[in-house]
This record gives structure tokens, sequence and C-alpha cells, in this order.
């Protein structure tokens, strides 16, 4: 499939920190999840992608194209951050005034729809209007400019679940057509089991794996066993592990395989939840 | 540009009010008891000072990084606020000019309007660059250090330099009272007070490099 984003190799130092060779592609018409625990270098990965943080290695590619070789690709890109960054008088008809200043593929009549949609008065001031509100006129102006290829960083964190499932529909409704794609930062892990067709895991600015959902779901799976049943377990096998107040989880990567092998464990399904706490919270087998 | 530029002046549209209101009072004050010639300084420079303002909706909002999405480069990012701060002195000169005029009718200083007027646009030019190089100053400071810290690097920036201009002017004068310099300036302030601007337009036009320069480097 054609990528609409390309990221090779991305690599960033700060203190610390180290953002280590990220890499992961989005294809057209998808909507790739970012997740990881807080701190794990999501927010980072994204700024690197828009360069508003200058990366010490690595390539980032939109449509082919690094994003500072064109005016036009940022046409392309919608972008919407954990909180609104327009300023707290401004009210979502000015809001709309600045953006159709700023962008050429303005379309002020899907900008009105959209606030029509949502529900959000023209002239009331941001600083009146609730969080969701507010996201939902980021998402509104980040849609209203006929992007391909919409960037969240946290946009559904702290709304209720209601407003989640609008802004989720959104999205879906956005990647129907097949040329747009949308990367979504999350650590909201069910949002993405509803959504995403792709997971890139980010552990210790690290990728710990970028998989279809499909694959995750239907492939991984978590043996509950104890003791002595993990000691004889191939640790080849393994994931990552970890161990709880009576039993072993163990996260492998095919669950028929180990149903297979291990006829007397118990092998369940694992969530994205789980596997991102088996990987965050668990060890990892060498 | 133009959206980063309406950007600022929605975002100052909500404090034309206390400014205007800031200038009604200078001017009740100032009027009855002077020759209401410095309007335009006072106001140029007031209203420069509500240019680097802006910063601070920039910086509560997180703007700048959000900008920086859109497609607009960083030099057009530090473009913008210049523009934006030639704009507030010009506005302030004019309505400093008005202000005077205003003043000088209502005072019925008519004996001396024609010369005070006189004197209030060459002012006015004055004004123009001083504001111009006020601004300028402080705008690469608030970009490598934030609103906050500039507020009070802001003293150190204008104040401690302004305070040395102007001893130094008062000392010139107290050594050569009644001589040569005072002459000088009297004979040539036109000449003085258009190459007070060029100088100004000089040096905004450096400070706009070292701020693309600053903002080059910035990440967000």
């Amino acid at each position: 499939m054609e990528a609409l984003l390309q990221v090779d190799n991305l690599t960033k130092q700060y203190g610390n920190f180290k953002l280590d060779h990220v890499s992961f592609t989005i294809p057209k018409g998808t909507i790739m999840g970012l997740v990881g625990e807080n701190g794990a270098g999501k927010s980072t990965t994204i700024k690197a992608i828009l360069e508003l943080i200058h990366k010490d290695e690595g390539t980032v590619t939109f449509w082919g194209q690094q994003l500072s070789s064109s005016k036009q690709l940022y046409e392309n890109i919608g972008v919407v951050f954990d909180e609104i960054n327009f300023y707290q008088t401004l009210t979502p008809l000015r809001v709309g005034k600045i953006a159709g200043a700023s962008y050429r593929q303005w379309n002020d009549k899907i900008y009105k729809e959209y606030l029509k949609r949502f529900n959000l008065p023209i002239n009331k001031k941001i600083k009146e209007l609730s969080r969701g509100m507010k996201m939902k006129l980021s998402i509104a102006v980040a849609l209203s400019h006929n992007p391909k290829l919409l960037i969240l960083d946290e946009a559904t964190s702290g709304l209720d679940p209601v407003m989640r499932d609008d802004i989720l529909d959104i999205f879906l409704d956005f990647v129907e057509d097949e040329n747009h794609s949308v990367l979504l930062s999350s650590h909201i892990t069910t949002d993405l089991e509803k959504v995403a067709d792709y997971i890139t895991f980010i552990h210790h600015g690290k990728v710990a794996f970028s998989k279809t959902k499909d694959e995750l779901r239907y492939n991984y799976g978590i043996i509950r066993c104890g003791t002595d049943f993990f000691n004889k377990l191939d640790k080849k096998e393994i994931l990552a592990y970890r161990k709880e107040a009576y039993q072993w989880d163990v996260l492998v990567a095919d669950k028929d395989k180990a149903r297979r092998k291990y006829k007397n464990a118990v092998v369940d399904n694992a969530t994205i939840d789980d596997i991102l706490v088996l990987y965050v919270k668990g060890e990892q087998a060498k | 540009m133009k959206g980063l530029i309406l950007k600022d002046l929605y975002n100052l549209a909500g404090n034309v009010r206390y400014m205007l209101f800031a200038m009604i009072i200078i001017a009740i004050g100032i009027i009855p008891t002077s020759d209401g010639v410095g309007f335009p300084i006072i106001y140029a420079i007031m209203l420069s000072i509500i240019t680097i303002s802006t910063f601070t909706f920039d910086d509560t909002s997180k703007w700048t990084g959000y900008a920086l999405t859109m497609p607009v480069s960083r030099n057009e990012l530090v473009k913008s606020k210049f523009i934006v701060l030639a704009f507030f002195c010009i506005i302030g000169c004019i309505s400093g000019i008005v202000t005077d005029i205003v003043g000088g009718a209502i005072m019925k200083r008519f004996d001396s309007y024609a010369e005070n007027i006189g004197v209030t646009f060459l002012l006015a030019l004055a004004a123009l660059g001083i504001s111009l190089i006020f601004g300028s100053t402080l705008i690469p400071v608030v970009i490598k250090f934030g609103a906050e810290k500039a507020r009070i690097l802001m003293a150190v920036v204008i104040i401690v330099p302004a305070a040395i201009i102007w001893g130094g002017i008062t000392l010139a004068l107290s050594i050569n009272r009644d001589t040569e310099l005072i002459n000088f300036v009297e004979e040539n302030i036109f000449v003085l007070l258009c190459g007070l601007f060029v100088f100004a337009l000089l040096w905004s036009y450096v400070m706009y490099r070292i701020s693309c320069h600053i903002l080059k480097n910035k990440e967000f």
C-alpha cells in the first residue's frame, strides 16, 4: 500500500530521554494509533514529525516529500493537540477567519457545517466552552482546510465517553476517503481498538511494535499460569511477562500456537490495554 | 501571514477599551498642565508595549507551535510580529497627533498653535522611531525567553540603555550649557529626527534578523 507518512529511524536525545530510531508507516486510507505510557515519547514523535523539534537523526516524508520542502504539504495536514491553541477570548467565528486567512484550501462552508454539527455557538468565547467543545472546535478547524492527513496528539483525553465516541466517528468518516489517513496518539486504548487499523506502541522512546490491530487482536494472547508451568515455557515465544498475586501473565504473539502447545494452560485473548500493561509493567523476554 | 496578523489584532481587540481608557486618563492629566506636544511619544511607546503582550496570549495558548503546523514559515511568524509592532506604533503616533491638536483646541492655545503643530509632527516622527526601537528590541528577547521572563528583562533591555542615554545627554548639556551642542541640535533638529527614524528602521531590521535566528533554533 502507498505510504502517506513514512517515519524512518527518527531519533532525538533530550537529557536522559531518547527517542530511539522510531520507524513506522501510515498507508493511505488508514488510522494509525500511537500508544504508550505517559512519557514514552508519543508527543515527542509527533513534534519531530511536524518539525517542531529538531531531530538528531532520521527522515520523515509525507507523500514522499520532506515537510519543509513545500508549503502545500502543510495545507494537506490537519493538526490537533491536546488543548485548543487559539486564545480564550476568541470566538469560533474569529477562529474561522484566522484559519481562513492562513490556509489557501480553507472552506468556510465546511467549517460552518462542522460548527453546526458540533453545536458550537459561533459567537461564544472559547473560555466559555467546555473542554469537549474546545476539542471539537480544534477538530473543525483541522478538517475545514481539506486535509488528507489528520495528526492528533491526545485529542480525546479528558473527554467523556459520549463525546469521544462522536469524535471517533468523525475520524472514521474522514478515512472513508481512501486518500485520507489519521495518526492518533492516545493512551485510551479502547478508542484505538474501536477505530485504528494499525497500532504503533512506543515504550521508553523505542517502537516496541508497529502492527495491524487485527494481528494484535487475533494473534496475541496471554497465558495465565503458575510458577512451575511458567518455568517450563519456551522463553523464545514470550514477548513479556508479569508476576501477579497468584499467577504469571505471559504475553505471546501466537495464541493459537500456545493453545495447541500448552493444552492445560489458560490462554486468553489480549486487548491492547493488556499488551500495553504487560510491556510497561512486566518484563520483556531477552 | 495574514492569518497571523489577524490573530494578533483579534487577540488585542479585547484590550482596546483598557488602552483607550489609559490614553484618555493620560490626556486629561497632561493637556491642562503642558504645551501638549508629547502625546505621539507617550502613545506610540504605550502601543508598542501592547504588541509585546501578544506574545503573552501566544504563550498562554501554546500558539507558536500550533502556528508552525500551518502553512507559515518561522520567518513569516517573526515578520508578522514586526508588522503588528509597526502598525501599533503608527496608530500611537496618529492618535498622539490627534490628541495634541484636540488638546490645543480645547485649551485655546491658538496663539502658539501653528508652531506647536509643526513640533507635534516632528515629535511624531521621533516617536515612531523611538517606539520602533523600543518594540523591536523587545521582540527577540521575548522570543528567546518567553513573555513571562521578558517582563523582568524588559527593565534591563530598555530602561538601562534609556537611562544611560538620558544621563549622557543631560551630562553633555550640563557641560556644554548654551554652547554649540544645543545650537547644533536646534539647527539640525529635522535632519536629526529623520536620522533617528532611519536608524530605527535599520535597528528593526537587525532585530528582525536576530529574532529569525532565535526562532529558527527554538523547539516547541
